[in-house]
């Protein structure tokens, strides 16, 4: 339990309204859309800048930990707060502070939600480009600590392309200003630097924000495949020929039919495996790529290409993507989704090794990935209450990790670190590495007050199985992890 | 370093690490009128980290180099004890084109990553100035971009992972070498733009893009910079997606292939794909072009378009350059007020660069010999009118300027934060002691 003295000084800061500490209260708040979980001792629910700030200061002196929260759809553990000290939530900061057009920059309070700043802009031709499944309600507050990506980035980038400037509070309080609408100023490059450092180096309370042009055509195509492998193919098939769609998903067969008897999306449920591909910009280049991408398609042995006639056949092919870990958490008790990424010409042999390892250890693994940056979201099924098998799904999942690494990829492509795999961190870093970002880290977090116990492994006497400890704290099925 | 036989023990030191045929005495090399004590030629990252170690517990300053192109940006350093030249540290580490990533150390050449790409009809964007000299850990430590930001970004959109060492010798990388990946803290962009102050970059992976089949360039004249602006927004609303788009003052065309000319503002506009996408650009842009291009005169405009900076130096040794950035609504007020700025003080300005921002300009004296005092208040008024959140970074200067100069001006950044980072991984100061703005 967090001092009382400590709520009551949070409460003089926001307002009584501002402050859960009962346990009641507070439950809301242990989670977040992975598996991991801590009971915060207290949420504090700041209005404005000057208040995080002088929370900050608050828990600066008392040593108080603070973990920042937009929406809780994180899928790493980034918000949840692992000490039992304060989760400040943003829902309280979601203005849109101001929207320039004529220099494409708009300026967000961090709880503000992704789907809410698109839709601000889109009557003049603008949209938010980042865009994570859970964007209808993830906050742009928590793109910026996770570095936060979705099936467009293939084409637009991820949250760290888009994001120019920020307002922080450092760990004294300050609140700082780093870059503005034009990211080309002299200094170094902090606004890149926090951009994806998961609430450990400070808090973002202001974010000024890239606003991307609606592209005047989209294609969206649906490449119908017998064999996993042909679909795996392609996606190298594609790059190689030097075509960049904007998102090309692939979904297995085993998920494609998960997804199809919860959505209906329209995926032949006979089908090995579907690829899901966007094509955006001129009209000309949009069709020409369209007919490209169709004949890799078919050389790759696609037994079906459809392409979607208008808005409405394109949302519900979509639909089924962005619902297919929704539509596994209806038929799983618990699954754990990866989020590995290996070199693009790997792909192929990379599902084969996931096949392997699900044989291996008798699991079932469904597979639906951003193919087009080999982007990998392996979900593995498991039983929370069969004890064996979730040491075969800890198992398994290292050794898919181990194996992206090993090919050139990495641990996370999108998802972050947090308290789920900052321990896996080794795999891709030497010590050195982890020495020079935790000399980072010290120096804007001098007394560990900002997510303690994440992104970075924990001083090797303190490791002891957290990432089983992960898969044992996973025991709401019904909050499937979206990608 | 005083006494002669600390000197000698030292010189014993460094050729230990990367052999006596790698050292040589310093003399022959200045920057900014900085004689080196010695040049180092390190001939991998073990090498470097030896060096610098030797550089932090002696208290040397250390200034890594690549092709020597913007030496000359910032204030001249306290000292250079040791001038570590990266060019033997030149080899290509890895491509594969199915993958669209290369790795390459910090001492390659550009023009060499180029053509490394070009069978593969594969691009990277890094098409600043020079770049037959221009190495890549140089362009990564200044921040350095072409024409191709229009659309691509800087070198912080696409340099996917690095290979570090910091002032300390600790041998570090951050990033990876694939196109999507967040664990760790992104310390690429840390270092991109930290003009060797933070670390000396060893090596750095890269995402690469597809090359379009072909280019076609058009470009706009205009009687005013309003005019051109006015243009430039025009294709900005529209559904165009040029790769390069750039405004070009009348006295910059002296400058630039001879393509550009008429004393006019210019807007230069570079697109590729098919003909029917070309044709696409063609009836958008409409009457407004007044030349069409392709082929090698296209190729050679671009190529003055991105050298534009160093042709300016190089025909007058004590003309004064600016880097500006604004956002992107600021960029026709701002080259109006230099041009009227550089005629109060007797000057003739030169402007080329992005259209929606940055742009380089050119203050070029009218006499070959300029008031130090004119530059100086051309520098004052043109940050004057910046808006806030922009910025001018007087680039190249006559050196005996510097000290009446603010060269860095002011950043938007908070300066006690990036003091955080530098105390961090350099609290020594042993690299590029006094170039940097803090």
């Amino acid at each position: 339990m967090l001092d009382s003295t400590v709520v009551k000084r949070l409460r003089k800061i926001v307002g009584d309204d501002g402050v859960l500490w009962r346990p009641e209260d507070v439950l809301l708040y242990e989670y977040d859309a992975g598996l991991s979980k801590g009971t915060p001792g207290a949420v504090v629910l700041p209005r404005t800048s000057e208040q995080v700030s002088q929370v900050v200061r608050l828990a600066h002196e008392t040593g108080v930990s603070l973990v920042a929260r937009g929406a809780g759809t994180g899928l790493s553990g980034g918000s949840i707060s692992r000490d039992g000290g304060i989760v400040i939530g943003f829902s309280r900061m979601k203005r849109i502070l101001e929207i320039d057009l004529a220099n494409q920059r708009a300026i967000v309070q961090p709880g503000v939600v992704n789907t809410d700043l698109s839709a601000a802009v889109a009557a003049h031709g603008f949209y938010f480009a980042p865009d994570p499944s859970s964007q209808r309600a993830a906050t742009v507050g928590g793109h910026v600590a996770e570095n936060s990506g979705g099936p467009h980035t293939l084409a637009y980038g991820v949250t760290t392309n888009h994001v120019t400037g920020l307002e922080v509070v450092l760990w004294d309080g300050r609140i700082a200003h780093f870059g503005g609408k034009t990211a080309d100023v002299p200094g170094y490059d902090l606004t890149g630097f926090f951009v994806g450092s998961e609430g450990t180096v400070g808090i973002v309370t202001a974010v000024t924000v890239k606003l991307t042009r609606l592209p005047e055509a989209v294609a969206t195509l649906l490449a119908i495949y017998n064999s996993m492998d042909d679909a795996a193919q392609t996606v190298v098939a594609i790059t190689r020929e030097g075509i960049t769609p904007a998102a090309l998903e692939l979904l297995d067969g085993w998920t494609l039919r998960i997804v199809e008897d919860f959505v209906h999306a329209g995926y032949p449920k006979d089908s090995g495996a579907v690829l899901l591909i966007e094509l955006e910009g001129l009209r000309e280049a949009v069709e020409e790529q369209a007919e490209a991408v169709r004949q890799v398609c078919v050389a790759q042995n696609a037994r079906e290409v459809r392409r979607a006639a208008n808005q409405q056949e394109r949302e519900l092919l979509w639909k089924g993507r962005k619902n297919a870990f929704g539509a596994i958490g209806r038929i799983s008790p618990s699954y754990y989704t990866q989020d590995g990424v290996v070199p693009r010409t790997k792909i192929p042999e990379t599902l084969q090794r996931i096949a392997e390892i699900a044989e291996k250890y008798n699991l079932t693994i469904g597979n639906i990935f951003h193919a087009g940056d080999g982007n990998l979201h392996p979900a593995i099924l498991f039983d929370l209450r069969d004890e064996d098998q979730v040491r075969r799904t800890h198992h398994a999942g290292a050794e898919i990790i181990k194996y992206c690494c090993d090919v050139g990829g990495t641990i996370t492509g999108e998802h972050g670190v947090g308290m789920e795999k900052n321990e896996l961190m080794p795999f891709l870093f030497s010590d050195q590495d982890i020495s020079v970002m935790s000399r980072l880290r010290d120096a804007f977090n001098p007394n560990s007050i900002f997510n303690p116990q994440k992104l970075l492994p924990t001083p090797r006497t303190c490791r002891e199985g957290t990432f089983t400890n992960a898969l044992l704290h996973a025991d709401d099925p019904a909050k499937g992890p979206v990608a | 370093m005083n006494s002669t036989k600390t000197i000698t023990a030292l010189e014993r030191a460094l050729n230990a690490i990367v052999g006596p045929e790698h050292v040589r005495e310093g003399r022959d090399y200045s920057i900014d009128g900085v004689t080196p004590a010695w040049v180092l030629w390190p001939g991998n990252e073990e090498q470097v980290a030896a060096v610098l170690r030797v550089c932090s517990v002696n208290d040397l300053v250390a200034v890594p180099c690549g092709g020597m192109t913007k030496q000359s940006v910032g204030l001249p350093c306290d000292r250079i004890d040791v001038l570590l030249d990266m060019g033997r540290m030149d080899r290509i580490i890895r491509y594969d084109p199915g993958d669209l990533t290369i790795g390459v150390e910090a001492g390659v050449r550009v023009s060499e990553v180029e053509a490394v790409l070009a069978p593969h009809r594969q691009m990277l964007p890094l098409d600043g100035p020079q770049s037959d000299r221009s190495t890549v850990g140089g362009i990564l430590a200044t921040a350095t971009h072409g024409p191709l930001k229009h659309s691509f970004g800087g070198p912080r959109d696409f340099c996917v992972g690095v290979r570090f060492v910091t002032a300390d010798g600790t041998v570090a990388k951050a990033g990876g070498q694939v196109v999507k990946n967040v664990a760790g803290y992104d310390l690429m962009k840390l270092l991109v733009g930290s003009y060797g102050t933070l670390a000396v970059i060893t090596s750095a992976n890269f995402k690469v893009f597809p090359s379009p089949k072909q280019f076609r360039t058009f470009v706009a004249a205009f009687g005013t910079v309003q005019e051109s602006i006015r243009f430039r927004d025009v294709v900005l609303r529209s559904p165009l997606t040029p790769l390069a788009l750039e405004i070009v003052s009348p006295l910059a065309e002296g400058y630039l292939s001879a393509m550009i000319h008429g004393g006019c503002w210019h807007v230069v506009l570079r697109a590729g794909g098919s003909d029917a996408v070309l044709g696409r650009y063609r009836t958008e842009l409409g009457g407004a072009v007044t030349t069409e291009l392709g082929g090698e005169e296209e190729r050679r405009l671009w190529r003055s378009l991105a050298d534009f900076p160093t042709s300016i130096v190089a025909t007058h040794s004590t003309a004064m350059l600016l880097e500006v950035s604004t956002p992107m609504s600021e960029v026709a007020p701002i080259l109006g007020a230099a041009e009227t700025i550089a005629s109060e003080h007797g000057l003739f300005m030169a402007a080329a660069g992005r259209a929606a921002g940055p742009v380089s300009i050119g203050f070029l004296p009218i006499k070959e010999q300029p008031k130090p005092t004119a530059y100086s208040a051309v520098v004052k008024e043109i940050r004057r009118v910046l808006p806030k959140e922009g910025a001018a970074v007087v680039t190249r200067c006559p050196v005996a300027l510097k000290g009446m100069i603010n060269v860095w001006g002011e950043t938007p950044t908070d300066m006690e934060a990036m003091r955080t980072v530098k105390r961090a991984l350099d609290p020594g100061r042993i690299l590029n002691r006094g170039r940097f703005l803090l």
